[in-house]
């Protein structure tokens, strides 16, 4: 099967006067047709900066070299005028926070009608039957009264709703989503989770799902990837990532949520905290904080090993 | 938008200033239909008279009628007011959002030039681009809406500087929204607030400063009446005709106090969060 979006050595640096620090590094993925990919990791790992890579969102100072094919174009060799044909109609995105993502002076209606009629050429009134249609798929009740309101008018969850129904407007292929559901309380997330699930089956989009929520992966994806300090530590299909973790640090992530059925003293945490971008070490970015840690490790740099045909992970003992 | 408008007409200040603005722009715009004297007509047997039937303000030292003459300044004021304002707004918006929104050596290039016109007082720079132009209205105009540009584009740039990075901004350009698009749909629309405000405190600024400039001789020429050519007029007949003076310091008086007034009252509803404390 081609692949949807297929990432390759995917590189950010960000320039700030003469320094040059790398993000992010080595970023291999795929996502195919219909599948929903989960990209997990700490605050502060390179998950949104790789979203906003592929969106080409990044600040002017930030340099993007490696492949991001989509189709059978790649994204960085596209014009910015190729690019915004692309962006919004094939490929959208949701963002974090729905308080800030929709602006608090345009009607609900005028938001969401807005890519409709710039890149799939309707009129204005066929607009406005596909932005009600929207409205009523993704469980917005009174449509036709939310379409004049402005975005204060609703709460937290009915936004995301409405920046979900935004993100759907032109059917995109892929629809990333860069943690959708962090600001949303536990019942609306549930909620939200649900609605985008049945939107990407009954439309066949892709997902590209930035969480650092394990639950919500669990719930949601389809395959997962680990990213540590820039880099994807481990790659797996959800279930191989829940059942055999094979990197250490996934392992880590895995103990230190909460289990109805233990009983604990103390939550189990990883000791240590994340390097520092411009003081990355030569070896495994994870060695320092590793109980595995031996003399390789923080010498030279591991590969991410095929563990098996789908699974891989960026370890010397995997 | 309506509890806007209800904020508005709870606050009895604004509601006052705009009552008193309102009846100033009305008195102006029909004035040729009032039963007035013609502003520039000279009746020689009734010089430097004081408030009678005839002449409701009394006259000045060629006989004509202060009043009219009052009004007629009144709409030169508020022409060359309203007039340079949206020069320097218009000016304004645009160059603020360039430097705002795309940074880098714009941004240097237009702070920098802006911080020049800033280091010049304003009336001064005023006086020079008048000397530079020719004494006259649309100079004064002209002159007025340059000095202000500064003001407009370092509001305008620090709004979108706060705009800019916000979610919906980012978002409307996921969704593929051209940069003009952006600037001028999404970022304008959310930066109107404080624009309102210093145009509004602008407007009488840019009123004093032409008065100023008729003052000294370089604004409106005479023999049409402005209210700073008319103060400098009354000064060698002050003691025959205190009315002289009194009434266009008066109107002047009256129509800034008005202006600014109302520019704080909007400042207050526009950020009804500010001074609660």
């Amino acid at each position: 099967m081609n692949s949807l979006l297929k990432v390759e050595d995917l590189k950010v640096q960000i320039k700030k006067n003469k320094d040059v620090t790398t993000i992010i590094k080595d970023i291999n993925f795929s996502i195919n047709p219909g599948e929903t990919l989960g990209v997990v990791g700490e605050s502060g790992c390179g998950k949104s900066i790789t979203s906003l890579a592929i969106m080409r969102l990044l600040d002017k100072n930030a340099q993007v070299t490696g492949k991001i094919q989509f189709e059978s174009h790649d994204i960085l060799r596209m014009t910015q005028k190729e690019f915004r044909h692309v962006r919004g109609n094939h490929i959208s995105l949701i963002f974090q926070e729905p308080m800030t993502s929709l602006n608090p002076l345009h009607k609900i209606g005028k938001q969401i009608s807005e890519p409709v009629i710039r890149h799939l050429k309707m009129s204005k009134s066929d607009a406005k039957e596909r932005t009600i249609e929207l409205l009523n798929a993704v469980g917005i009740p009174r449509p036709n009264e939310i379409y004049n309101e402005y975005p204060y008018q609703l709460s937290g969850g009915m936004r995301q709703r409405i920046v979900i129904a935004m993100a759907m407007a032109c059917n995109p292929r892929l629809i990333i989503a860069d943690e959708p559901t962090t600001a949303l309380d536990v019942t609306i997330q549930a909620q939200i989770l649900k609605l985008l699930k049945k939107i990407a089956k009954e439309n066949g989009t892709s997902i590209l799902f930035i969480t650092h929520d394990l639950g919500v992966v669990a719930e949601m994806c389809d395959r997962v990837i680990v990213m540590y300090a820039g880099q994807i530590v481990e790659e797996a299909d959800v279930r191989t990532i829940f059942k055999q973790p094979k990197h250490p640090y996934t392992k880590g992530l895995l103990s230190s949520m909460p289990n109805m059925e233990k009983e604990y003293e103390v939550l189990d945490t990883i000791e240590g905290s994340v390097p520092m971008f411009n003081e990355m070490p030569t070896g495994c970015r994870y060695a320092s904080r590793c109980k595995l840690a031996q003399d390789i490790c923080f010498n030279r740099e591991p590969d991410l090993i095929k563990a098996n045909s789908d699974h891989k992970a960026r370890c010397y003992f995997a | 938008m309506s509890s806007m408008l209800q904020n508005f007409s709870k606050n009895k200040t604004a509601l006052i200033c705009m009552i008193i603005l309102l009846f100033i722009i009305v008195v102006v715009i029909f004035s040729e239909f009032l039963p007035l004297h013609s502003p520039n007509k000279m009746n020689k047997e009734y010089r430097l008279q004081g408030p009678s039937s005839e002449f409701f303000l009394g006259t000045d030292q060629f006989g004509r009628d202060l009043f009219s003459r009052i009004i007629s300044g009144a709409k030169i004021s508020l022409l060359v007011g309203i007039s340079s304002v949206i020069i320097s707004v218009g000016i304004g918006i645009i160059l603020g959002l360039i430097a705002g929104y795309f940074g880098k050596w714009y941004d240097s290039l237009i702070m920098r030039t802006m911080d020049i016109l800033f280091a010049f007082p304003e009336i001064l720079l005023a006086l020079a681009i008048v000397a530079a132009l020719g004494p006259g209205t649309f100079n004064t105009i002209l002159a007025i809406g340059i000095v202000n540009i500064p003001v407009f584009t370092r509001l305008v740039r620090g709004s979108v500087l706060g705009v800019k990075n916000l979610e919906y901004i980012e978002s409307a350009k996921s969704l593929g929204a051209k940069d003009t698009r952006i600037l001028f749909l999404e970022i304008l629309p959310n930066i109107t607030a404080p624009l309102l405000v210093q145009s509004t405190l602008a407007i009488s600024g840019a009123i004093l400063t032409e008065s100023a400039l008729s003052f000294l001789g370089l604004g409106v020429q005479p023999p049409n009446p402005s209210w700073g050519g008319m103060i400098a007029e009354s000064r060698r007949y002050m003691e025959l005709a205190p009315g002289m003076i009194i009434w266009p310091c008066l109107a002047m008086l009256i129509t800034i106090f008005a202006i600014n007034l109302f520019g704080d009252a909007l400042n207050d509803i526009f950020n009804p969060l500010r001074g609660k404390n």
